[in-house]
């Protein structure tokens, strides 16, 4: 519609021809909400992997972890107009966007306390993948919340189109989605490539990313809610600390990624080979298995067609008490 | 009580800093501008009540995390659960946010629908977007002969005078009296703008083809800036917004003064 818009005389748009730009916006976030959570849903799943694998317990409450993606998958796609709060829209509709927005906040919650029920217990092992998993948990909960602020209609107000939003939105996928995907790298490169990452250079990069990031989201809150307006070149002298650090702190995160391109030349030349499973526990008496996903039977990296037909399990352990 | 803990301790901050009120940013700057109209007074009240609960959540995951890392690392327990289920505790951590929610649900729709309540203006204000400046008509007051309407673009750097602020400042200010209801009319010549005054709590897109109404009362004089806060092109960042507010003899002086023009 755009397209045609801009090349074909329609006016989809223009309000000079009947159109209406905010019905570009309700036309944009029904696809840009549910858009968000497919960014971040893998991310949950890499980090029930991780944290069951490395306090060696599986996740605690399965059916309530599938049931709370399921719902925020499908609560994302009625939620769309909380990006949209100020454009004029009846206070009727605000308060229901506000309300459904809101909702979500309980099955995010259901994911975070089963995670943290799966480490209560468990036997940890703190390496990188599981230092970034346990960086998302605090992270992302850091992230949801200051969206509970932003989901509220009348608080929007203030903290629209401000910085208060980029914190927020950058707290879950910077510090949420990406330090999943760290995460799922850290995990897996061993399997996919035969390969394992330097454990010590693995731990230094994911500190310095940590408070890289840190360092330059987290001032972000302040100037959002000291009225910093978003998508600015130059901004009044009054935010200039705030900047400052933020800046120093996007600085620290760059130095994380070239650090991290050594780990991964160092992955590739280094030579450490990767057996089937780099996770298993030591103490074998206390677990038959010690893995929670097929992956880590077969040998890194699997053999091009490993299975010729549907592995079917034929027992499991039994859930205990 | 935490709330008045916070409340002296802005003070005692912005007093240190050597300003009374802050109705523009302030140099670390870490909360909301102070409040000048009810509808900010509310929404400073209403986020410090979901910091009560968000600090709550945000402590106990981190306590928590922490609690686990110490007590169980491989080393302190070498044998891990195998307890990975437990429907009591699940409810439970069901319920209590969907309770706390609820705490916040109340306050939230209260704010909300107050701020659209009724109420009939003294003035009516046009603020119209353009890029990249703002113009205001004082309908009220067109005649035959006369009216009031002017542009107000910022001030360019090189022309500041010693004491103003860079980015904030405008030639022309909205002048309105302090206690009044005062309806303002939002839209656009082009594209999408955003009128808005932190200090006021007022934030209302300047959307083209559509007329949205926003409700102004402010508590005190004083000048309060705010700036453009819908992407609107190359100079989003230089349209700023002033507003001044004065007792109603000096705005009336003020209108004829601008009619005689």
């Amino acid at each position: 519609m755009l397209l045609t818009d801009r090349n074909f005389n329609t006016t989809f748009f223009d309000p000079a021809g009947g159109g209406d730009p905010v019905l570009f916006q309700h036309l944009f976030w029904f696809f840009g909400h549910p858009e968000v959570y497919v960014l971040i849903l893998p991310g949950f799943g890499v980090v029930s992997h991780i944290v069951s694998t490395f306090s060696k317990k599986p996740v605690f409450g399965h059916l309530g972890m599938v049931y709370a993606m399921c719902s925020i998958g499908v609560l994302g796609c009625i939620v769309w107009a909380h990006h949209m709060y100020t454009v004029g829209m009846d206070v009727d509709t605000r308060a229901y966007f506000s309300a459904a927005t809101m909702v979500i906040g309980v099955p995010t919650g259901i994911k975070v306390f089963s995670w943290l029920a799966t480490l209560w217990g468990g036997s940890i092992e703190l390496k990188t993948p599981m230092l970034y998993a346990i960086g998302f948990i605090f992270l992302f909960t850091v992230g949801g919340v200051t969206g509970i602020v932003l989901s509220n209609a009348a608080l929007d107000i203030a903290m629209h189109d401000t910085y208060y939003v980029v914190a927020h939105f950058h707290y879950v996928l910077s510090l949420g989605a990406i330090f999943a995907m760290f995460a799922a790298f850290y995990y897996w490169i061993g399997k996919m490539t035969g390969y394992q990452y330097p454990e010590t250079l693995g731990k230094l990069q994911f500190w310095i990313m940590f408070f890289g990031v840190n360092f330059t989201f987290m001032p972000m809150h302040f100037m959002g809610l000291a009225g910093m307006p978003r998508r600015i070149p130059d901004y009044p002298d009054a935010f200039a600390q705030w900047n400052l650090i933020s800046s120093f702190g996007s600085i620290l995160s760059s130095i994380s990624i070239i650090i991290w391109f050594i780990v991964v030349y160092k992955t590739f030349t280094d030579g450490v080979k990767c057996s089937n499973n780099p996770w298993e526990w030591n103490d074998k008496s206390t677990n038959e298995t010690n893995y929670y996903t097929l992956e880590w039977t077969l040998p890194s990296p699997p053999q091009v067609h490993t299975f010729e037909e549907v592995p079917y399990i034929r027992e499991t352990l039994p859930s205990k008490k | 009580m935490t709330r008045k803990l916070l409340l002296a301790f802005s003070l005692w901050l912005s007093f240190s800093m050597g300003s009374v009120f802050a109705d523009a940013p302030e140099q670390w700057q870490w909360d909301f501008q102070d409040a000048a109209s009810p509808i900010m007074e509310g929404i400073v009240d209403l986020h410090h009540d979901l910091m009560f609960f968000l600090i709550i959540i945000v402590t106990f995951v981190l306590w928590m995390l922490i609690r686990v890392i110490m007590n169980f690392n491989s080393k302190s327990n070498p044998t891990p659960d195998t307890n990975n289920h437990g429907t009591a505790i699940e409810i439970i951590w069901t319920i209590i946010p969907a309770v706390i929610l609820l705490f916040i649900a109340v306050p939230t729709f209260a704010l909300l629908y107050s701020m659209d309540e009724g109420m009939d203006p003294a003035i009516t204000i046009k603020a119209v977007g353009h890029q990249w400046y703002w113009s205001y008509e004082y309908s009220d007051y067109t005649s035959d002969t006369e009216s009031l309407a002017f542009e107000s673009y910022m001030v360019p750097e090189d022309s500041l005078e010693e004491g103003q602020l860079r980015l904030l400042e405008v030639d022309n200010r909205v002048v309105v009296p302090v206690d009044t209801h005062i309806r303002v009319l939002v839209t656009s010549q082009d594209v999408l703008h955003s009128w808005a005054l932190p200090s006021l709590g007022i934030k209302m897109d300047a959307c083209p083809g559509r007329l949205n109404q926003v409700n102004m009362f402010i508590k005190r004089e004083g000048v309060y800036y705010g700036q453009c806060s819908e992407i609107c092109g190359v100079n989003h960042a230089f349209m700023p917004i002033v507003v001044e507010a004065v007792p109603l003899d000096d705005y009336v002086t003020w209108v004829s003064s601008e009619l005689e023009i």
